[in-house]
């Protein structure tokens, strides 16, 4: 197979499209010059593109076109861009009356800036909508995004390279860097993007023999390594301190620009954005003059089309992928007692990061949901313990099945017939499951057919030991990897249901969301009849499973775990990695089976840290766009709860807990005519009682309930004073199941913050009627 | 484009999961057999170029799971299969047993235009597990059932020894090319309607 192009997703056919969004009025003569035409001061224009815009407003109704040049002028490259006056157009393109406001507008807006100033190029290539760069001056600043209406952003970089020192960044094809002589050795020749490839290869860097048109780059005494310019990358302290520095400098235009550039801003492409954003309300306190820009009529309905998608698009990328989450921060997120403080800023650290190996035993399960972020280390190892007897007494079932019994139970034949089968074939090639008699094997198969024994109307199905081998491999205990196994089948359960009913709402899932990230695709897709995206059927049953390498998918895996930006993540994953190919996928119009034969053959050559921002950043165009295409309870999401009976009804009891419970729960149930069920501690309720036992912060402790207090199928609320880590609610919870009732939600007067906005425990809702901070 | 396509000679490998589809498929096309062939999940195809009569053939040999849960999929690979292969394990009797199921699934997911005359082949496999002493489907027992389906074609393979595999695939190839129309296959270029052989092929619909 031939190796893909990864890294070009720039295509100007397809913005050929986009431009003919435009009515004629608003088109330029958009045919860009190379060289030949002069200036009168000497200088030379090298290149020009004429509908280049800026949108100051992030609202689409504000664009100011205008022509884009780089002006060569004695040793120095100049990039300008000026808009057009009104009279350029014939009519007034921004629809204005004001002829003064007009002006201002324009020396507002005005560029002018000279490449040796200019740190870095960054070029878009949205899914839809135009392309755009977005230039960043060495100061940190950043000129607003520059729109190619008419494309040419790749002539644009062409003649860059033909003028300055460009390369690409190693971390960021996208991103050109202007003037980076940080060690110039290390960088791969290859990526440097330099006309005279050849002759730099040759060039001792000692000495000034590699000639660019760049004056900073010769004042520099001469030399390459030993050039004093601020090495002004991955060093945040260094940057802000410039950023400090050139403050004072920081013009009226660019006050205005980076303010708007940054106000949507998540902060986290380069260090100085942070920066920025912290001093944004700073910024944005001097009053600026609202500048009402209108765009012809024409304009604004031409490109009505795509605004939603666009108007979001100048702030995103995908962002840059971090280090995994190391044991050291690891314990950072823990208090004393082990208490996740703050899941969901663990979950974004390992959403943009992952988790280093050693830690997933620990961190997945949090991830997965078998351990509750606000549990302790103790009430975690009891959790342990407890599920590994609990484990234990599911497997002795299978295992106490007889062969003389097994003759006549042909049901429990065929599932372990077809387990057996299975793991055999499963990542035999993965060292911790090679070779005969494999122990590991063993287990992998033990713990499926308890599974199907545990959740025998789901049973077995293929794909089920794919998920599960990983799983194993990372926890190595037959328990933990069982019930990590078992809260991952929640989400994913539905990809095996009989009907195939969870596959289905994926794929058009699926459908939908490349529908509106990669319009051309889905086209195509349409028009060659595979709609259905069968193709992608193995990537969302088992996660991307056979497209990995093993150490690849855990990575994977735990990234889409944390649901972190969508627990739909996985689809914006396929959405990714076929947008990266749909030059492939069009251009040698694929149909379904070579479609198919395709996709099959991708696996182990997907690029995953790129597929992974590439997803993020379509995740983030997506948006609530995105996310409301995906219909509830379209897996993994829970389904949608149907028990329509789970609600309290207004004559039901209301149990507390002692001791302070008893302060708010009978006032409460005497004002709604109910009855109040007392839970207690041990040996304070006279006869025959249930209870349920639990770790405390120091030891064990109880909780006994009256048998006969409550119904099977009462539907009750708990009530108690107050809550901190949920462990007498989580032991309430359970006895009141037990007893065969059931708890709709628990509410308390006090809790940490933790319990704020509808925290779940067990399943059920808390309330908390005033936070509080310990 | 359409005489290209006209040469392409589509089959489908259905039967239970574990009963060596994916192994057949591979001792045929590329000689070997290994032990780490995943289960499959969603389906495959694999290609080999044959010859029969002097003429050369694209034999595009289709994989699918064979968990029935997953046979919803079917319709989607199923359409325009000029042969369906159906494998069981002469070790195991319900994958036997199933064959039947298997037939008329596909059947009625490929509605092919005649259904009565539509190929099939059957392989008994895994005939060379504990040397046939595990054996539970006689042979006998399955050409009688190959007899009352209308004369299906059977054959006993051993994936893994690769024995009878390679005549079992060429009566594949031949009974798939029995079901492409004559005059598409005898005047290959000179009819070249719009609209491309497949349609041609139902509406001239010729019996051989
Ligand atoms: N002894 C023996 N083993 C075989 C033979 N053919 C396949 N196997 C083994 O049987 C198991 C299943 O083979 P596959 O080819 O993967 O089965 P499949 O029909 O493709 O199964 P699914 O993909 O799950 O539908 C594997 O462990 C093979 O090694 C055979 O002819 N002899
Ligand atoms: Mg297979």
């Amino acid at each position: 197979m031939q190796e893909p192009e990864f890294h070009d997703l720039s295509d100007d056919s397809d913005y050929a499209a986009a431009s003919q969004h435009q009515s004629s009025k608003t088109i330029m003569r958009s045919d860009s010059v190379k060289s030949g035409v002069s200036e009168p001061s000497g200088s030379e224009i090298v290149f020009y593109k004429d509908n280049v815009t800026i949108h100051p407003k992030q609202y689409t109704s504000d664009r100011i076109s205008g022509r884009l040049r780089l002006i060569k002028q004695s040793s120095d490259l100049l990039l300008s861009w000026v808009p057009y006056k009104p009279s350029e157009l014939g009519t007034d393109c921004l629809g204005r009356s004001d002829p003064e406001a007009a002006d201002k507008d324009r020396n507002l807006y005005t560029i002018k800036a000279s490449l040796s100033d200019v740190r870095s190029i960054r070029r878009h290539t949205p899914p839809l909508g135009w392309q755009y760069i977005i230039v960043v001056l060495s100061s940190g600043l950043a000129y607003p995004p520059l729109y190619f209406y008419s494309g040419g952003v790749r002539e644009f970089i062409t003649t860059l390279k033909q003028h300055v020192f460009i390369i690409r960044s190693s971390e960021d094809p996208n991103v050109f860097l202007v003037n980076d002589f940080q060690d110039p050795l290390q960088k791969s020749l290859s990526s440097l993007e330099l006309p005279g490839l050849a002759s730099l290869k040759s060039a001792s860097f000692k000495n000034s023999t590699v000639s660019m048109d760049n004056s900073d780059y010769d004042q520099a005494n001469g030399s390459v390594q030993n050039s004093s310019r601020p090495s002004n990358k991955n060093k945040q302290g260094d940057l802000s301190m410039q950023v400090l520095e050139k403050f004072s400098l920081v013009t009226r235009f660019a006050r205005e620009t980076t303010s708007s550039l940054f106000r949507e801003n998540h902060g986290n492409q380069y260090p100085y954005e942070k920066f920025l954003e912290k001093h944004k309300s700073a910024l944005n306190n001097k009053e600026e003059s609202k500048l009402e820009l209108d765009v012809t009529s024409q304009e604004s309905s031409s490109v009505a089309s795509d605004v939603s998608e666009f108007d979001r698009l100048p702030l995103v990328w995908g962002k840059q992928r971090e280090s995994p989450l190391s044991v050291e921060e690891w314990t950072s997120f823990l208090d004393n007692d082990g208490r996740v403080m703050d899941s969901k800023a663990l979950r974004k650290r390992v959403f943009y990061g992952g988790v280093e190996p050693e830690l997933r035993k620990e961190v997945w399960k949090f991830l997965l949901g078998f351990y509750e972020y606000h549990s302790t280390y103790a009430e975690r190892e009891f959790l342990s313990y407890e599920k590994e007897h609990e484990y234990q007494t599911v497997k002795k079932q299978w295992q106490s099945i007889s062969s003389t019994q097994a003759k006549r139970f042909t049901k429990y034949r065929e599932r372990k017939g077809l387990i057996d089968k299975d793991v055999v074939r499963t990542d035999r090639s993965v060292p911790y499951y090679e070779g005969d008699d494999n122990r590991n094997v063993v287990i992998l198969r033990d713990i499926l057919l308890t599974y199907s024994f545990f959740n025998f109307d789901l049973g077995y199905c293929q794909g089920m030991s794919d998920l599960l081998s990983p799983i194993l491999y990372v926890m190595e205990n037959e328990s933990d990897a069982f019930w990590c196994f078992v809260s991952l089948m929640e989400r994913l359960g539905p990809n095996f249901n009989r009907d195939q009913s969870g596959m289905h709402s994926q794929l058009l899932a699926l459908s939908k969301l490349v529908e509106l990230l990669d319009g051309p695709l889905q086209n195509y897709l349409k028009q060659a009849d595979c709609l259905n995206y069968f193709f992608c059927f193995r990537w969302i049953l088992i996660q991307f499973k056979r497209e990995f390498e093993f150490d690849e998918i855990m990575r994977l895996w735990e990234v889409l775990w944390t649901h972190y930006l969508s627990e739909h993540f996985h689809l914006y994953m396929c959405v990714a990695i076929l947008k990266r190919y749909r030059g492939r996928i069009i251009g040698e119009q694929m149909d379904f089976d070579t479609l198919l034969k395709f996709i099959n053959e991708l696996s182990g050559h997907i690029d995953l840290e790129q597929s992974l921002r590439d997803a993020e950043a379509l995740c983030v165009i997506g948006g609530e766009n995105g996310a409301a295409l995906i219909p509830p309870g379209t897996p993994p999401s829970l389904p949608i709860e149907t028990d329509a009976g789970l609600y309290v009804l207004d004559d039901e009891p209301l149990p507390g807990i002692e001791a302070r419970g008893f302060i708010f729960g009978p006032p409460i149930a005497l004002a709604l005519d109910v009855k109040f069920v007392p839970l207690r501690k041990p040996k304070k309720l006279p006869g025959e009682v249930i209870s349920e036992k639990y770790m405390l912060q120091y030891g064990k402790d109880r909780l006994e309930m009256h048998v006969g207090a409550l119904e099977a199928h009462e539907h009750v609320m708990i009530i108690d004073d107050f809550v901190a880590t949920g462990g007498t609610l989580s032991a309430a919870i359970s006895l009141i199941k037990r007893a065969g009732a059931e708890v709709v939600e628990c509410a308390c007067l006090l809790g940490l913050p933790k319990f704020k906005d509808s925290c779940k425990l067990n399943g059920k809702p808390v309330h908390v009627l005033v936070e509080c901070l310990m | 484009m359409a005489s290209r396509r006209r040469m392409l000679l589509k089959v489908i490998i259905l039967g239970d999961s574990g009963v060596g589809k994916t192994s057949l498929m591979n001792q045929y096309v590329n000689k070997k057999f290994s032990n780490q062939y995943k289960a499959t999940i969603g389906a495959d195809f694999l290609t080999k170029e044959v010859q029969i009569d002097d003429r050369l053939f694209t034999l595009q040999i289709w994989d699918t799971a064979g968990q029935e849960r997953f046979q919803s999929l079917g319709v989607a690979f199923y359409r325009g299969a000029d042969c369906c292969v159906l494998v069981y394990d002469v070790n195991v009797m319900k994958s036997f047993d199933h064959l039947n199921n298997w037939r008329e699934e596909f059947l009625i997911q490929a509605s092919p235009s005649d259904p009565e005359n539509f190929p099939f082949v059957v392989l008994g496999n895994k005939i060379d597990v504990d040397g046939g002493n595990g054996r539970v489907v006689s042979e006998k027992k399955a050409r009688a059932w190959c007899a009352s389906k209308g004369n299906i074609p059977y054959f006993e393979t051993s994936a893994k020894e690769g024995f009878n595999v390679e005549a079992a695939f060429e009566c594949i190839a031949k009974n798939a090319l029995k079901n492409e129309p004559e005059e598409e296959i005898y005047m290959p270029d000179t009819i070249d309607v719009a609209g491309g052989g497949r349609q041609a092929r139902s509406a001239a619909g010729c019996e051989c």
